[in-house]
Parts: C-alpha cells; sequence; structure tokens
C-alpha cells in the first residue's frame, strides 16, 4: 500500500479534513467529509471516483489551492493548510506543479512562454529559465513547436505542454486533475510514460481519474477510491 | 464651521477607524480566547482564515491614522485666520476645552498605531503566527484609545464657534503661566540644549551597545523615548527663539506656519518617525527567541535602529543647523 494510516509520518497527511462549500446556506455542499489520508513520497497516487465525489477538492486542497473547512494538511511533517497566505505562495510554487483538467494555457502566447510563465514569480535570470523551459519542452518532444502559438497545438502536443509547465520550478509533487479526460488511448499511454519519467526523477503524483487504463495501470502505485466526500478505500 | 474638507476627512477617518477597530477588538477577543494552532476544528480555521483580512484592513487604518496627526496639526494652524486671538494652532486649539485633548490622545494613537504596524510586519514574516496573541492584545488595547480620540475630537469641531475669542500662543508657552507648556517654556536654554545632547549621547550608547551584543534592545527604547522628551522640550524652550530670532517666543505650533516656512515640519516629522521606530525594537525583543521569527527579527530590529538613528541625525542635523544660522544670540 502506497497510502497509509495518518499518523505514519508519508509525504503528505490528511486529518480529518472537510470542506463545505456555501457554508451555511441552502446549497450548502459537503465536498469533502473527515478525510484522513497518508501519502507517500515518490509514488504515484490516483483519487478514483464518480463526478462529484470530492476528488479534485481534496486535490486542490493538497496542492494548497484552497483550505480545509476543518482538519489539516501536512507537508514533510509541516503543517501547511494553516500557513499564513503569503508562506502558502511560497508553498505552491516550490512544490506543486499542477496539470488542470482544461490545461490552461494562455492562449495567444507561445509554448514556451506558457511554460516559463510559473517561473516568472522566482525572478531567474531569463536567458537560464529559457534554456530550462527548452530543456522541458524537448524532454517532451515539443523543443520544435516552443516558438508555437499555444492554440495551434494538437490534444496530446497541449497536454504536454502543460506538463512542462508543471515541471519549470522543478517541483515535488505534480498533481494532475483528469489528465486524460479528453485522451485517446494512444494519447494516455504516452501520458502514462510521462508520469514514469516523473516517478523515476523522484516526483509524487498525484492524480484524479474517471479512466481505468490510469488506475488500473501498473505504474500506479495506489488508488484511493471517493464517494460523496467520502474515502471508501484505498489500493494498492 | 464643521463643514469643511479637513475636518470632514478627519471626522471620516475617525469614524471608519473606530468602526474597524471595535470590530477587530472583537475579532482580537475570538483571537485571545480561541488561537489554538494545534487544532482543525473550524473555529480555528476560520480565525486563520478572518486574521488575514482582519490585519490588512487594520493595517491601512493604522497607516491612515499616522497621516491623520499630521492633518489635525495642518487643519488646526490653517483654521487659525478664523478665530479672534489665535496666531497659530494654539488658539484654534484653544477655542474649546477639547482641543489639546484631541492632539494629545491623536499623538498617542500615532505612536499606538507605528507600535502595531511594526509588530504586524514582524508577526507577518513569522510561519506560525508568532506574535497573533500580542498583535490583538494591542488591538484591544489601542480600540479604547482610537474611540476616544475620535470622541475627543468631534466634541472638538463640534464646539467650534466663530464668535469665541481665544488665546494665542503667547498666553499659553511662557514661563509666567503654570502647566506644562509654560514649564517646558521656562527651562533653561542652556539646560535644555544640554539635555538634548545628553540624550542624544545616551541613544547613541544605546544603539552601539545593541549593535555590538544584540542584546538591550530595551534600552534604546528607552533611549528613544528619552530623547523624544528631550527633542520637545528643547523645541519649546530653546530652539524655537532661534527659529523666530526672538527671546522670548516658545511657541511650538507657529513654528508649523507658512511665514516661517513650514519649518516645525522638518524638526516634527522626523523627530516622531524617528521615536515610532526607535521604541519597537524593545517590544521586539522579546520575540527574538521565536523559533519562526529567529531570522526575521534580528534584520528587522536592525534597520528600526538605522532608521530612527538616520531619522534622529536628520532632527539633529536641522536643530544645529537652525542654531548656526540664527541672527539671535543666546550665549556668549
Amino acid at each position: 500500500m502506497t497510502t497509509t494510516p495518518a499518523g505514519a509520518g508519508g509525504m503528505i497527511e490528511l486529518k480529518d479534513v472537510t470542506k463545505l462549500y456555501n457554508e451555511g446556506r441552502p446549497n450548502e455542499v459537503r465536498a469533502v467529509a473527515g478525510a484522513n489520508l497518508v501519502v507517500e513520497r515518490d509514488k504515484v497516487t490516483v483519487f478514483k471516483g464518480p463526478s462529484g465525489s470530492g476528488k479534485t477538492t481534496l486535490l486542490s486542497i493538497v496542492g494548497c489551492l484552497s483550505r480545509p473547512t476543518t482538519g489539516r494538511v501536512l507537508l514533510d511533517g509541516e503543517l501547511v493548510s494553516g500557513l499564513p497566505e503569503r508562506f502558502l505562495t511560497e508553498v505552491r510554487r516550490s512544490t506543486f506543479g499542477f496539470v488542470f483538467q482544461r490545461f490552461n494555457l494562455v492562449r495567444g502566447l507561445t509554448v514556451i512562454d506558457n511554460v516559463m510563465l510559473p517561473a516568472y514569480p522566482l525572478a531567474p535570470p531569463h536567458a537560464e529559465l529559457r534554456e530550462r523551459a527548452l530543456a522541458r519542452l524537448d524532454a517532451l518532444g515539443l523543443a520544435g513547436k516552443a516558438e508555437m502559438p499555444v492554440e495551434h497545438l494538437s490534444g496530446g502536443e497541449t497536454q504536454r505542454a502543460a506538463i512542462a509547465r508543471a515541471l519549470i520550478n522543478d517541483p515535488k509533487i505534480v498533481i494532475a486533475d483528469e489528465p486524460t479526460a479528453n485522451l485517446d488511448t494512444a494519447l494516455t499511454e504516452r501520458f502514462l510514460e510521462i508520469v514514469a519519467e516523473l516517478r523515476a526523477e523522484g516526483r509524487t503524483v498525484l492524480m484524479t481519474s474517471h479512466d481505468p487504463r490510469i488506475w488500473q495501470s501498473d505504474l500506479v502505485d495506489a488508488v484511493v477510491e471517493m464517494r460523496d466526500g467520502r474515502i471508501v478505500g484505498e489500493f494498492a | 464651521m464643521i463643514f469643511q474638507a479637513p475636518i470632514l476627512a478627519l471626522l471620516l477617518v475617525s469614524a471608519l477607524s473606530g468602526a474597524t477597530l471595535l470590530w477587530a477588538a472583537g475579532f482580537g477577543v475570538r483571537v485571545l480566547r480561541q488561537w489554538d494552532l494545534e487544532s482543525g476544528s473550524r473555529a480555528q480555521l476560520e480565525l486563520e482564515r478572518r486574521t488575514h483580512l482582519v490585519s490588512t484592513l487594520l493595517a491601512f487604518v493604522m497607516a491612515v491614522e499616522l497621516f491623520a496627526l499630521l492633518l489635525f496639526v495642518f487643519n488646526a494652524d490653517r483654521m487659525a485666520v478664523m478665530f479672534v486671538g489665535a496666531m497659530c494652532a494654539v488658539g484654534t486649539l484653544n477655542v474649546n476645552a477639547w482641543g489639546f485633548p484631541a492632539l494629545y490622545l491623536k499623538i498617542a494613537v500615532f505612536f499606538a498605531a507605528s507600535l502595531w504596524l511594526i509588530v504586524d510586519a514582524a508577526d507577518s514574516r513569522g510561519r506560525d503566527y508568532p506574535m497573533i496573541r500580542f498583535k490583538y492584545g494591542l488591538v484591544i488595547l489601542i480600540a479604547p484609545l482610537v474611540l476616544a480620540a475620535g470622541a475627543a475630537e468631534l466634541a472638538y469641531f463640534l464646539g467650534l464657534k466663530a464668535d469665541v475669542i481665544t488665546s494665542c500662543c503667547s498666553k499659553l508657552f511662557t514661563p509666567q503661566k503654570a502647566g506644562l507648556a509654560a514649564e517646558m517654556s521656562g527651562f533653561d536654554e542652556k539646560a535644555a540644549l544640554m539635555l538634548l545632547g545628553g540624550a542624544f549621547a545616551a541613544l547613541a550608547l544605546a544603539a552601539a551597545l545593541w549593535w555590538k551584543s544584540r542584546r538591550f534592545a530595551a534600552l534604546y527604547s528607552i533611549a528613544s523615548a528619552f530623547l523624544f522628551v528631550a527633542g520637545l522640550t528643547a523645541i519649546v524652550s530653546t530652539v524655537s527663539l532661534y527659529v523666530y530670532e526672538h527671546p522670548n517666543h516658545h511657541c511650538p505650533f507657529c513654528l508649523l506656519k507658512a511665514e516661517y516656512g513650514y519649518y516645525g515640519y522638518l524638526l516634527y516629522v522626523p523627530l516622531f518617525a524617528a521615536t515610532a521606530m526607535g521604541i519597537a525594537p524593545g517590544v521586539l525583543s522579546l520575540y527574538e527567541k521565536t523559533e519562526s521569527l529567529a531570522l526575521a527579527i534580528p534584520g528587522l530590529m536592525r534597520r528600526l535602529v538605522a532608521g530612527s538613528l538616520a531619522l534622529y541625525a536628520v532632527f539633529g542635523v536641522v536643530v544645529i543647523a537652525t542654531i548656526a544660522t540664527s541672527r539671535l544670540v543666546l550665549f556668549g
């Protein structure tokens, strides 16, 4: 099992995490209810479950994109969910790389400009950043399209550009929300190869997925099943 | 009389500050009673989410209060022409019984707000809200002060009557009268300058001691407070005489007038700003050993001490330049 009971001291620990939307209103939604989980480092973990089961919300809490309503999130033993905003931004920027379901690349910018974008707040020398971005694109087979506007890329290329962007700050943890939702079998397999490379590089990968091709893959170390905001099962 | 832009601005600032401080003090009580970073309870997480908002609003309010003192004094001077007998801000402040209490309370708010802003800046450098209880404890103490200052200001402005014949500064800042102003006016000129020199020496000593040992920051803060008192005394008893080139005119408010080139602002702004920065290191030193502030506090204290020393130096240079360039000869 990659996921272990809370308290065992993994890379990411969730303790009694609950997330309510529209709290106190008639349309209140309990997106996550009392989640306890430990995710170990350098592994690939997939959150599966039907739409509305709380996968994306839980992933956004782990990635410090949103704060829980109750409960705590610890990263390498440090409490991160309660950090003041400026430190939370630092953690988010230096620790996580995000691949969003719709990829969220900025139209009108070139591929390389999109890839370099998350590094700008860290203000590295431009030449060095460009070199790093090109290396990322090269590793993902996109070096030849670096100067192309992102809207000219195919679906698979767009996804790889989004992955290159997620990796530009060399994150320890890569978070991908439904990364293969719009991809065919061949592209899904290519994506899994990339995930294997990320794991080999020593990164922890967290994904949500409806796709059995993802959570049945040998590459995946653990599957966390969610239903109605609750973790209902954890499988190796 | 109340419908004048500076008065309306000041009243608006006081009303907004009072309301914000009152609300923040209520939040502060919750922080003091419920804050527990170990807990993942809903109440704790709500406090964590809100503290950023409350602190941001408070920082804005406190910063505005700093400028409100300047506007209050500027306005008092500006309105002197409206009252019979008033030559400067003293006459305006003397129109009714609330003028000087309002000024003193606004000065107290100035220093309290400065301290809070510095504490907030230090607290925001810690990952675990290290000074949060102290910060909101301060808010609970500052709130009544801001409300009292606002109330005194309102009473003062509502009580401004154009037909009142007021007293000018020569009636107040004269050794012949009783009270603090008269005491300061009557202070021997040579003794006042020696006191100021001694205060500068004490400050330099305290700064050197702190710089060398990184200890005794409280001494620097005490020396700062002492220099503030000595500075004001020197301005009233001696420096003002050199500015006016008149051996009996001690008013510290006429210095603010256009006909003296707004000279007073050159003296007061550095003195007040330096003191606000100078009293903070002693407070911050209480948190020097806090783990999450171990890197941030020394740097912040260093900047505060250096900044206050620089501003005191400006004040000192202005005092010396005033004496050196004046045609008045008091000694020898």
